[in-house]
């Protein structure tokens, strides 16, 4: 996981920093919104980024705004940093996309509480996303079989591209959890009674 | 009144006077060099930079506690919003005083700090 600490001002940084150095994530401190812009736009795995509401460059409301326009994986979780006594700051930072908020000053304890908030969600999201790429390649699978399939009228073989047939079994086998076991039907049976005794009288 | 800044800070850190120590050094590195960008920015009518650098200078009293100067960055930071900022003198009065107060209060604090260790 990452850890994205945007605030142009240092003690602030640094209380972030010092609360969640410990927490096992990858911290990344920057100065300004358009570095903090950059981070966020180029991620490359779930991140929980903390963008103070007014910077330099681009601020944390913009910053919110444009992380929702942008495809939602990896998974990013915002927590913005509002100044307390500004319940509009608040009401904007959220309906912008954050996800949470906190008031400065904050200490430690209270960042790390909701930082832990974050970093749960992001998990949960991970796995989440992961099971849906599971079920998307299973269901994939399952309609290659639900579509027209050339077969031979003969032998059943399927047609898998202009030159090769595979047996019908494998094609199963290969496109399906399904498993093929072999008996001969009661329609086939006397024919294959006769192939089997025909066999034998050659011998 | 800015008593002993660095009590409250060392209270958000969890006791840790060497994160403490760190803090002071960004915000004594740090605050001049912000209340001089807010007289330049007053000076030109920036009304911009006024607002975003009394916000900052806001942020960072707020976590020393020193109310004094949250209320004069705050105060400040709504005329350059309003763009009044011909109302401005009193403000940056106050301003400029309780930002040098706590300079130097962070600077007696971090001197404590480093005979102790």
């Amino acid at each position: 996981m990452q850890i994205l600490i945007a605030d142009d001002e240092p003690v602030s940084r640094g209380l972030a920093r010092a609360a969640l150095v410990d927490s096992g994530c990858q911290i990344t401190c920057v100065e300004n919104g358009d570095a903090a812009w950059e981070a966020i736009h180029g991620r490359t795995g779930p991140m929980l980024a903390i963008l103070d509401r007014m910077m330099p460059g681009v601020d944390g409301i913009e910053l919110c705004r444009r992380a929702h326009r942008t495809p939602p994986y990896p998974p990013l979780y915002i927590v913005m940093v509002t100044s307390a006594g500004e319940p509009g700051d608040l009401a904007e930072g959220l309906e912008a996309g954050a996800d949470d908020y906190i008031p400065k000053p904050y200490n430690r304890a209270e960042l790390r509480a909701r930082a832990n908030v974050g970093l749960r969600m992001l998990a949960l999201q991970e796995s989440l996303a992961r099971r849906v790429a599971d079920l998307e390649a299973a269901l994939a699978s399952v309609k290659q079989l639900r579509g027209l399939l050339p077969m031979c009228a003969y032998c059943k073989k399927i047609r898998v591209d202009n030159s090769y047939w595979q047996q019908l079994e494998s094609y199963l086998a290969a496109h399906s959890d399904a498993q093929v076991s072999h008996g001969i039907c009661p329609d086939c049976f006397p024919q294959a009674l006769e192939s089997v005794e025909r066999d034998g009288l050659k011998r | 009144m800015v008593s002993d800044p660095c009590a409250a800070l060392l209270d958000r850190v969890g006791g840790d006077a060497q994160i403490v120590a760190e803090l002071c050094d960004a915000f004594l590195e740090d605050a001049p060099r912000r209340l001089e960008l807010v007289r330049a920015a007053l000076a030109s009518g920036d009304a911009q930079a006024v607002r975003h650098e009394a916000h900052a200078l806001k942020g960072v009293a707020a976590a020393f506690d020193a109310t004094d100067l949250v209320s004069a960055a705050r105060h400040l930071e709504r005329l350059a919003s309003d763009g009044t900022l011909e109302d401005a003198s009193l403000s940056w009065r106050a301003l400029e005083r309780h930002g040098r107060m706590l300079i130097e209060a962070v600077h007696a604090c971090r001197e404590r700090l480093a005979c102790r260790s």
